[in-house]
């Protein structure tokens, strides 16, 4: 599903250059699920960047299912990122004007998807998170683990290759955290592909793997056993 | 399909801060506003004079007579019934009917009793010039004129006040001779000409019948209709130039004028004009500040919404839609004031008329095209104003802009 070689990626130019990213090759495989581990500054934000072709890397090559998408226009990035990319933020970035329904609604005006279309969509992937009755609601109506479900939905309503969460749980309390990683974990189960950014050690232990980084470099790969999840200790 | 979701989310926006839209709309609005009072006001008072004069005398008429000789304090020339024939035939194309009249007080007598009259000696062709009307007979007609025939048509109160019986078809009334009464107008007939003009008091009798007696000396007015209404001034220049062939000039200058009101609508034509190319100037300078104003409040939106812009790039937003959603939003912010500012037009054009109602009551017109251009207008200073701060959202970095606090 995603194949990445030697990603290297360096902001600014000559004395003051930064390497964020220094050839980090991995690979993703259809239905997995990867946890990127790392403290601040370690480059997995800019690898969740590249990886969600928000950001092109400065060397090396990223296919997602199939296609190189390394060196593409602008224009095309956008087209991948609404049909093959589904993004959940820290912060869930909803639009406060909009309902719940409308929010999932938006990545599908861009693909060009009719409204009536669109509303049974939306309504359809609301309710296999468990919101079928709070479609109607603006995002200040909702607590923290519903907003964040909405953007599970959004994220899913194109149909993405892949899911990209970062820092899904950064922003909730403990319940909300255990619910959104059991949808997490439910969606893995029917097939989708995810790669979630987090620094709690806990929650990263609910993916198959963790990608550990440091400095711009993956330093280690964790395999979790089958039913890992719950109380991994810390080393 | 795009588009109708960006109108949407640009009326969820606009209406969402209702306080800010109005104040940054009050430009718009105020300037939109007085533009559109000034124009529905003029519309108005256009309407009204139109209405008043058509009332007064019909627009396409013309009148021919000879000029003033100042030093013989005498006219140039008269005009005899010899040039209305001629005339007929000379100018036929571009004239639709001529008449002419001789027009004078007399007294009517009949077995003792008097009535002054306003006498019009004229053409068999007044009846149709006029549209007139009879409760009983007819008109004279061209027999009567070629034979000098002394009849007589009555207007309505006369025929009443000297014929109470309402037997007055067949007597013989006396004027300066004998005159057999062969018609009654309608009661209270008025000429669709000249709604204005009362013919109760008139009595109608054949030009020549008058002429035979008094001469021609007195002031002959011709009147003809101008077959068409827009070609008046041509028609003028082709009577003028037809009686001058006939009468020759008066040192290079011909005998002749001729009147039209539509020589004063011209006027009204030129102050109308100038008072548009006014407006428009004062309407640029308003819209210029505005637009100013909207562009201001789109970059502030657009600082505000900069989460939104990272947020609906991620999602898959183009350059383009993001262009096109900031534009469609800054056309109907301008929209919105524009038609705001047409209300207030007219609710200001009525409230300055219903001021000016112990003056002269004029209706608000409002002119179709000045509402068409004034919301195009407003759309064109949305679109113009709005590229900018549009084109700086759709050019924003998704990343930074996602981080944007």
């Amino acid at each position: 599903m995603i194949k990445v070689e030697k990603l290297t990626k360096i902001y600014g130019k000559g004395e003051i250059a930064v390497r964020a990213l220094h050839e980090v090759s991995f690979s993703v495989k259809a239905g997995d699920f990867v946890a990127i581990m790392g403290p601040s500054g370690s480059g997995k934000s800019t690898l969740m960047n590249i990886l969600g072709c928000l950001d092109t890397p400065s060397s090396g090559t990223y296919i997602l299912n199939g296609t190189d998408v390394s060196n593409m226009t602008d224009k095309e990035l956008a087209r991948i990122r609404n049909r093959k990319i589904g993004f959940i933020f820290q912060t869930f970035n909803l639009l406060p004007r909009l309902n719940a329904l409308k929010n999932v609604e938006q990545p599908m005006i861009y693909r060009g998807v009719r409204k009536k279309q669109r509303e049974e969509i939306a309504a359809r992937v609301l309710a296999e998170v468990g919101l079928a009755d709070r479609m109607h609601h603006r995002p200040n109506e909702l607590s923290g683990g519903q907003r964040q479900r909405v953007a599970i939905a959004r994220a899913l309503v194109n149909e993405p290759d892949i899911v990209l969460a970062d820092e899904p749980t950064g922003n909730l309390d403990s319940k909300s955290e255990q619910d959104i990683l059991n949808i997490l974990k439910g969606l893995n189960r029917k097939g989708i592909t995810l790669v979630m950014v987090t620094h709690d050690y806990n929650v990263a232990c609910h993916a198959n793997r963790i990608l550990h980084f440091m400095d711009g470099e993956i330093v280690r790969e964790e395999i979790l056993p089958e039913d890992g999840g719950g109380s991994i200790e810390m080393d | 399909m795009k588009w109708i979701e960006y109108i949407r989310l640009a009326f969820t926006e606009i209406l969402h801060n209702k306080m800010r839209t109005f104040l940054t709309l009050l430009g718009i609005i105020i300037g939109i506003g007085a533009v559109m009072i000034i124009i529905f006001v003029v519309h108005g008072a256009e309407v009204f004079i139109m209405t008043e004069l058509d009332n007064l005398v019909p627009l396409d008429l013309i009148e021919v007579a000879g000029r003033w000789d100042y030093d013989r304090q005498d006219l140039m020339a008269r005009e005899t019934l010899e040039d209305i024939y001629y005339l007929q035939e000379k100018v036929k194309k571009d004239i639709r009917s001529i008449t002419a009249m001789y027009q004078t007080d007399l007294e009517l007598i009949y077995q003792g009793k008097n009535y002054d009259a306003d006498i019009i000696a004229t053409l068999p062709s007044y009846q149709n010039f006029y549209k007139m009307s009879f409760s009983e007979g007819h008109f004279f007609t061209d027999l009567d004129l070629e034979n000098q025939n002394p009849v007589v048509v009555l207007g309505y109160d006369i025929a009443r006040n000297l014929f109470p019986q309402g037997d007055a078809l067949g007597k013989k009334i006396n004027i300066y001779g004998p005159y057999t009464v062969i018609g009654v107008l309608a009661e209270d007939y008025h000429s669709p000409l000249f709604p204005e003009e009362n013919n109760d008091n008139r009595a109608f009798i054949p030009l020549t019948a008058y002429e035979r007696y008094f001469g021609v000396k007195n002031y002959f007015s011709v009147m003809i209709r101008a077959a068409d209404m827009d070609n008046i001034l041509a028609a003028e220049a082709k009577i003028i130039e037809a009686l001058d062939e006939k009468y020759g000039l008066v040192e290079g200058e011909s005998r002749f004028q001729t009147y039209n009101i539509s020589e004063g609508l011209n006027q009204i034509t030129i102050v109308k004009i100038v008072l548009m190319v006014l407006l428009s100037g004062v309407a640029s300078i308003t819209l210029l500040v505005a637009g100013i104003g909207i562009m201001n409040i789109m970059l502030v939106i657009i600082t505000e919404r900069t989460r939104e812009i990272g947020l609906r790039k991620a999602l898959g937003a183009s350059r383009k839609d993001i262009l096109a959603q900031f534009i469609i939003e800054s056309i109907f912010l301008c929209l919105l004031g524009g038609l705001l500012g047409i209300g207030l037009g007219y609710i200001g054009s009525k409230l300055v008329l219903a001021y000016a109602r112990d003056f002269i009551n004029i209706e608000v017109a409002v002119p179709f095209w000045s509402v068409l251009l004034s919301l195009g207008f407003t759309c064109g200073v949305g679109l113009f104003f709005g590229i900018y701060p549009a084109a700086r959202a759709a050019k924003l970095d998704p990343i930074e802009a996602l981080q944007y606090e």
